[in-house]
């Protein structure tokens, strides 16, 4: 267990480095502004070099092999491998939305859980989601912002791509405490974990592969509004997805 | 590293591809009722839901059609983006305050310049169409005149996803001012965009032009 805790301190480490480092460099103003939403890029020398090399990685590696995956694979069985890292990831969003106080979110994930296991065939099908019960994702950044805690910088990371101070840390959080990982490392499979983990961020780069193609190809700036977007749809994820919660952009009458 | 994300990738997908291959094709998912609120069925708020749906199945309806060429399905898309969309207003508002430091020149050119940048990308994203479907899912007030509505996209592959289309009544004709993909708005984001542009060029609105000019 050593181990493990060393590699988490790291990852802390890390994110509170990035948070110090940020806070020195404030002679110049970097705040921008998506409708009521503030960015800090205070990195955003450092971030447009590690959005440029993900761009290159992306292009050669993981568009590669996501695309032959979507042409390979059928959309069906796709959507079982999604619905079966969605199961995976019950104790996760579980943990959260209590943490966040959203007990019916609780109560959702609860059930879906036993259902989609049980009667799903450990997650293959998303029969909770069929009866209405849509899947929430739910994580250790979005409790922070739901306990008023803010981005703080954003962050490119190397090979995951975009992210704030916030999210990262809660993304360390939930790695650290997901039972899962606790589990495979107590009966000393780790590789799982770890395949289970790359395989799972190969899953989610597949079905963004043509979104963000489509905001590459409509954009000048492609850092700037990939910025932009990511700081919309996490606003959109804290507030639970819910069109009714959040405000779209205030577009004024011009005429 | 990538030959073992791909090995995981594989190792995962495979077996699972092979047990639910075939158990789930045909099957269909079935439409319910929205979970968000209507205007209180107003007539306004109908014939808003109304309009995304005439439009949206006339946008489909071409591009779904193969006998057509692909000029033909441009110009097509040209039409219906000029009659439903509100051109100007979008333009505006990507443009944010630099609208005002910009001389009348710039902003006519401007105007030409990102009504054709829209719809090249937009009929070129829209040619990639692979059978999704369109259902409007409700509606609500947004601002002061505007009208939010919302519609669940269903692809052939992939999660339902959810688009919200920001409708302004022009005294009886609707014109759509902003298309919000999973809480991303696309006239936030080309707003972010050419800001930084223009921030990056010091300041200049000539920054943007000669990269619009180009594309």
């Amino acid at each position: 267990m050593i181990k493990n805790n060393s590699r988490f301190n790291i990852l802390i480490g890390c994110a509170l480095l990035a948070l110090m480092v940020s806070g020195c460099a404030t002679d110049e103003n970097h705040t921008y502004m998506a409708g009521d939403i503030e960015i800090e890029d205070p990195m955003e020398n450092t971030n447009r070099k590690v959005f440029a090399f993900n761009n290159v990685v992306d292009d050669n590696i993981i568009h590669p092999v996501v695309k032959g995956y979507n042409r390979a694979v059928p959309a069906p069985a796709r959507t079982g491998v999604s619905n079966v890292f969605k199961n995976l990831r019950t104790p996760v969003n579980l943990g959260n939305e209590l943490l966040q106080g959203d007990f019916q979110g609780a109560g959702n994930v609860a059930v879906r859980g036993v259902v989609n296991t049980l009667l799903g065939i450990g997650g293959i099908y998303d029969l909770a989601g069929h009866e209405g019960l849509e899947y929430e994702h739910e994580d250790f950044g979005q409790t922070l912002a739901t306990w008023g805690i803010g981005h703080g910088p954003y962050l490119v990371v190397p090979v995951l791509g975009p992210s704030s101070t916030r999210d990262y840390l809660g993304y360390a959080v939930d790695s650290f405490a997901d039972p899962l990982r606790w589990y495979l490392f107590n009966i000393d499979k780790e590789g799982i974990y770890y395949g289970k983990a790359g395989a799972e961020y190969m899953n989610i780069r597949a079905s963004l592969v043509d979104v963000l193609e489509d905001l590459e190809k409509s954009s000048i700036d492609y850092y700037a509004a990939t910025r932009s977007a990511y700081y919309q749809r996490r606003d959109a994820m804290v507030k639970d997805q819910n069109s009714d919660n959040y405000t779209s952009a205030d577009i004024p009458d011009y005429d | 590293m990538k030959h073992l994300l791909l090995f995981a990738t594989i190792a995962v997908a495979l077996p699972v591809s092979v047990a639910v291959a075939g158990m789930l094709s045909g099957h269909v998912d079935v439409p319910r009722s929205s979970l968000s609120v209507d205007v209180s069925g107003s007539d306004v708020a109908h014939s808003a839901e109304g309009f995304i749906t005439d439009l949206t199945s006339e946008g489909i309806g071409f591009l779904a059609d193969d006998g057509m060429s692909d000029a033909d399905r441009k110009a097509g898309f040209k039409k219906l983006l000029n009659n439903n969309f509100d051109m100007n207003t979008i333009a505006r508002f990507s443009l944010g305050s630099n609208w005002r430091n910009a001389s009348k020149a710039q902003q006519d050119e401007y105007l030409g310049l990102f009504k054709a940048m829209i719809v090249n990308v937009y009929s070129e994203r829209f040619n990639n169409y692979s059978g999704q479907k369109l259902s409007v899912t409700g509606s609500r007030a947004e601002g002061g005149s505007d009208i939010l509505v919302h519609s669940l996209m269903t692809q052939a592959s992939g999660p339902k996803v959810k688009i919200d289309w920001r409708v302004r009544d022009r005294s009886g004709k609707f014109q759509v001012v902003d298309v919000i993909v999973e809480g991303v708005s696309m006239a936030m984001t080309q707003r972010s965009d050419f800001s930084s542009v223009i921030q990056r060029g010091g300041g200049d609105i000539e920054a943007l032009l000669a990269h619009l000019r180009k594309s």
